[in-house]
């Protein structure tokens, strides 16, 4: 008994002698290919990249929140102290446009350019990315580490600083061929705490030995098909191309995970998971009720089409989310789905997000113009709509947008509402004039007609489909009319009257396009319909509403 | 109206020039500020000498220029010759003797090299002047001589709108910052101004106000100035309350076409707002016209800046309306029956565009639609027979906004007749070359470059302009040009396609 006595106890010394190392050491950041190590601040987070990022190769975020009260709004905000480190090659810099010659899809010659602008330097990304704040260089020193030269900088972020006036220090290693830039920023308050350990991780930088692959970051395996290109082959091929996007979309999101992500594919969907697995679960239950509802409801959409699978990536919180969404500036990639841990459950913010994008990502593969055609009370209320999709059992049903109903109970009570026959040939401009009210409303019918009492209503529960179908039939004979005109309206004005003839048909032109879509749209879905019956369902609908 | 940006041609002229091994020095009305080793006293101004071509530049476009050869220049007139032989040379006016020229020269180079580094560093904004005044607090980072109009305008504008509209401040209350940038790059950096935004009030204490210099034309700097400027005087009839959308653009329209004269010391508000103008008529081309009722209940529309000012025009032109508009004004924050907005920060309230109707029918005295109606009317016929351009500028703008919405004919029309106005504004002409060579006028064309090129002989863009012009033509001399272009600055996105299409070089061959 003694012995064991002992044995425990040089096994928890043992174990107390491990957390008190482990608390000391801090994680080495390590890049062979472009040859430096680092030490990163110890409780601090690597965060993954985006699918297309070039440019940013690392970034970390502090566990640890520091807060700043806005005086003026008396509001608190929370901000963590991060890191980016960003790589110039020299090769990259210099870089102005690629352009090739080849052939197109119908195999006429033609040039591709490739338009990527590049940074020339640390203060040009700063300019074209930074978007935290107005900046300026506070201090600028040239000083020398570990025999490798740098320059330094002290940034302030002052003016219309987002969460609150910070700071960044930022030191550019110059070695061979690339300057690595290490960028800390904090908040201007939090700086005094932060810093000394900032620094001393600045000052850890070592260059090594590199392992001898291409320094440049290729975020492309090829020349891809564009959009347009894509919309000129067959249902068929464009399934191919999609296909062989979304494996490279799959495998360069999985190449750029960091510690304590997962990648797995679940259903339908690729999902980067740093939340836990229930979660990813519920989110991907959630999502397919999106995909399954949408396929039901409108099969006859671009059923030949080839829907691509999404990357769903959950971050472990909302300040992941956040500095994931600041690690890279604007990115072609549409197939990605990011959302967070919010506690929020299955009707959380962060849930909607994920299920709004589903019905982006499916419109636009199954038929695109329809979705960009779609009025705007159809395409804001189906993704209001959306967002109170939930699964229950086995069956779809669809939860109250409360906002919205007592926005138009009041607006019943006040005589204000639009009637849903004025409010479903709203223009574009007439339904931003008050855009939340026209939401609200296009969200409640909406609603109506896809789980309220139109929905049950043999008059009323295909309105919603007869309207898309007849809204796809307008779209197509407006097109068909503008071909067959097209070759005829090619004579160039010759005076300043026919150059403002001319100027007033465009500019009225297309308003007046949009007035027939909306019109002969209704006309079509409500085929038969008296003022009488507009009468009813109005009545009806106010009555279900208050 | 957006021109180019400028950060980069300054800057870059600036650190290149840090390097240059010799001492002639040339400083520019605009701010510019060039130090080469070649640079020639002529008689209509200065000639440099760069790698790859020479620019002579007019002596109106010069603020001060110390050259070394100065200290040598030969006796050019009879009375030099005369007192040369008496070993006597003249400097600024007077007569000294040869070697003490060569001392003044040098001394007066060693000044200018130091107030060049003045400049230079005063440029990043951690260095920027601060100059304070009664009621600014002035930062900036533009060079002195450009910063003594803006500063002299902005004084006599505060105290003519305190006066017209009454106001009386408190001495608790802070200073307004008033930030100018030396360019727009450098003012979107430090600023944080979002992309489109030209300037910026920031209403919410501490009241900041964020504008920049635009070197190609500092009249619309000044403008965009007093428009920002005006949202801090109408914050100042009321602390509490921050003026709706409308009217509060439109007002700071009306007072943005204001024009400080610096001889006379006078400030003229209420000017027409020529851009503004072109773009109402070119609403009104394309068949539209904004109803009163439209303009002023939608929240945060864009034409409130262009309809919106036409309305606060006619309407303070307007001996009937004068008066009433301004109790309408006043009547936004005071009137105790109007109801108003919290806006949950630094106490302030607002007001939305329904209730701004409500109290701008029942101010203005529009007791029923037909009422509404005749004002409409009138103000309609206000803008159709009252609002003229008149300037070769506003010309300028009309013919900018024609060729931006595809009627080339018109456009060519509005910039011959604002060239033959008097513009001296480059960009006319290298836009008006543009449609010249669309309309197959090439020789016309290239003389309007050549035109924008001896209006502003330092800016590389025109230089970039005709080099590509003469290189499409098969001219090699065009690479000659497009190179003088970046060295002056200027960077060339052109990309030539001909290296990897040589069939398609050379097609459209002339002059």
């Amino acid at each position: 008994m003694i012995g064991s006595t002992k044995l425990v106890f040089r096994g928890m010394a043992t174990a107390f002698m491990l957390l008190v190392l482990a608390a000391l050491v801090r994680a080495d950041h390590k890049d062979a290919r472009l040859g430096f190590t680092m030490q990163t601040p110890r409780g601090w987070t690597p965060l993954p990249m985006k699918v297309d990022e070039k440019w940013l190769v690392a970034a970390y975020q502090s566990d640890k929140p520091n807060f700043w009260t806005d005086k003026a709004g008396g509001w608190t905000n929370e901000h963590r102290p991060d890191c980016q480190v960003i790589a110039f090659v020299s090769e990259d810099v210099k870089a102005k446009a690629k352009v090739t010659k080849g052939q197109d899809k119908k195999g006429n010659e033609s040039i591709f350019i490739e338009f990527d602008s590049p940074y020339k330097d640390y203060k040009d990304y700063m300019q074209r990315r930074y978007t935290g704040g107005g900046w300026f260089i506070d201090k600028e020193e040239q000083i020398t580490v570990n025999d490798v030269k740098v320059t330094a900088y002290e940034i302030r972020v002052d003016k219309l600083s987002y969460n609150g006036p910070k700071r960044i220090l930022t030191w550019i290693y110059h070695v061979s061929d690339v300057d690595i830039a290490v960028q800390f920023e904090m908040l201007t308050d939090a700086a005094p705490k932060v810093q000394p350990e900032i620094v001393r991780c600045l000052k850890s930088f070592k260059a090594i030995q590199r392992s001898g692959e291409a320094l440049t970051n290729s975020v492309s395996t090829g020349r891809r098909m564009t959009l347009l290109d894509m919309d000129e082959v067959s249902p068929e091929e464009r399934k191919n191309a999609r296909i062989s996007l979304e494996r490279e979309a799959h495998d360069l999101a999985t190449k750029k995970l960091t510690e304590g992500w997962t990648a797995k594919r679940m259903g339908r969907f690729y999902v980067l998971n740093h939340a836990d697995e229930k979660l990813a679960k519920s989110i991907v239950e959630q999502a397919e009720a999106v995909w399954s509802w949408l396929d039901e409801t409108f099969p006859f959409i671009g059923d030949k089409e080839y829907v691509r699978s999404p990357i769903i990536r959950i971050c472990k919180d909302q300040n992941e989310y956040n500095a994931f969404n600041r690690t890279g500036g604007w990115s072609l990639n549409d197939l990605e789905i990011v959302t967070c841990q919010d506690y929020g459950g299955s009707t959380s913010w962060m849930v909607e997000v994920v299920k709004t994008r589903m019905l982006d990502i499916w419109f636009e593969d199954r038929d695109r113009d329809l979705y960009w055609a779609m009025p705007r009370w159809l395409k804001d209320g189906l993704s209001e709509v959306i967002k109170k999709l939930k699964v229950k059992g086995n069956k779809v049903v669809f939860g109250t947008n409360d906002w919205a109903r007592d926005e138009v109970r009041q607006a019943i009570r006040d005589g204000t509402l639009t009637k849903p026959r004025e409010l479903m040939t709203l223009s574009n401009d007439e339904f931003w004039k008050d855009f939340w009210k026209a939401q609200q409303a296009s969200s409640t019918l909406v609603g109506f007609f896809v789980s309220g009492v139109a929905a049950k209503n043999p008059r009323t529960k295909t309105v919603l489909v007869d309207y898309v179908k007849a809204l796809k039939s307008v779209q197509l004979a407006i097109r068909t009319e503008e071909k067959a005109k097209g070759d005829k309206d090619t004579t160039q004005p010759k005076t300043e009257e026919e150059e403002d003839a001319a100027f007033k048909n465009q500019r009225q032109g297309y308003k007046e396009k949009e007035k027939r879509i909306l019109e002969e749209t209704q006309r079509k879905a409500f085929s038969g319909w008296s003022d009488k019956d507009w009468d009813e369902f109005h009545d009806a609908y106010t009555k279900a509403i208050s | 109206m957006r021109l180019i940006t400028t950060a980069r041609f300054f800057v870059a002229l600036a650190f290149c020039s840090s390097s240059s091994f010799a001492g002639d020095i040339l400083i520019l009305k605009d701010g510019r500020i060039f130090e080469c080793d070649k640079m020639v006293r002529t008689a209509i101004g200065i000639e440099i000498t760069f790698k790859n071509g020479v620019v002579q530049v007019p002596s109106d476009s010069i603020q001060d220029a110390v050259l070394a050869s100065d200290a040598t220049l030969p006796p050019a007139t009879d009375e030099e010759k005369v007192n040369a032989e008496k070993g006597l040379v003249r400097f600024e006016g007077k007569w000294v003797p040869l070697k003490r020229r060569e001392e003044l020269v040098a001394k007066k180079l060693a000044q200018k090299k130091a107030e060049i580094e003045s400049i230079r560093s005063h440029g990043e904004w951690r260095n920027r002047y601060i100059e304070e005044t009664k009621p600014f607090r002035y930062e900036y980072t533009v060079p002195p001589h450009i910063f003594a109009e803006f500063k002299d305008a902005m004084e006599a504008y505060y105290q003519q709108f305190v006066k017209t509209w009454r106001i009386t401040t408190k001495s608790s209350d802070p200073k307004l910052p008033v930030n100018i940038y030396y360019d727009e790059k450098s003012y979107h950096q430090v600023s944080g101004a979002p992309n489109g935004a030209l300037a910026y009030f920031r209403f919410v204490k501490p009241w900041d106000l964020n504008t920049y210099y635009e070197r190609l034309d500092p009249e619309y700097s000044k403008h965009v100035l007093y428009h920002e400027a005006n949202h801090y005087l109408q914050l100042l009839v009321d602390t509490s309350f921050a003026v709706p959308h409308f009217p509060g653009e439109a007002l700071a329209e009306y007072y943005g076409a204001s024009s400080w004269n610096p001889t006379t010391k006078k400030f003229e508000t209420g000017l027409i707002q020529e851009g503004r103008l072109c773009e109402i008529q070119t609403d009104i081309a394309g068949g539209e016209r904004l109803t009163l009722e439209t303009l002023i209940t939608t929240e945060g529309m864009y034409q409130h800046y262009t309809w919106g000012w036409s309305l606060v025009h006619y309407l303070m032109n307007d001996t009937r309306y004068a008066d009433k508009f301004q109790k309408f004004f006043f009547a936004l924050s005071k009137s105790r029956d109007a109801k108003r907005e919290k806006m949950d920060v630094d106490n302030l309230s607002t007001m939305k565009q329904d209730e701004v109707w409500k109290l701008f029918r029942a101010e203005l005295g529009l007791k029923d639609a037909d009422a509404v109606r005749k004002l409409e009317t009138d103000w309609y016929n206000y803008i159709d027979q009252k609002l003229v351009l008149v300037t070769a500028s506003g010309l300028a703008k009309a013919g900018f906004a024609a060729a931006g919405t595809n009627r080339p004919i018109k456009a060519r029309r509005f910039f011959k007749e604002a060239i033959e106005k008097g513009s001296t504004n480059p960009l006319v002409f290298h836009r008006y070359a543009e449609l010249l060579e669309m309309d197959g006028k090439s020789s016309d064309a290239k003389a309007m470059l050549e035109k924008a090129i001896a209006l502003n002989p330092l800016e590389g863009k025109f230089y970039n302009a005709l080099g590509h012009r003469l290189k499409m033509k098969d001219n090699p001399e065009g690479s000659r040009w497009i190179a003088l272009g970046e060295e002056l600055g200027y960077e060339d996105d052109w990309i030539d396609l001909s290296e990897i299409d040589p069939k398609g070089k050379g097609k459209d061959k002339g002059n």
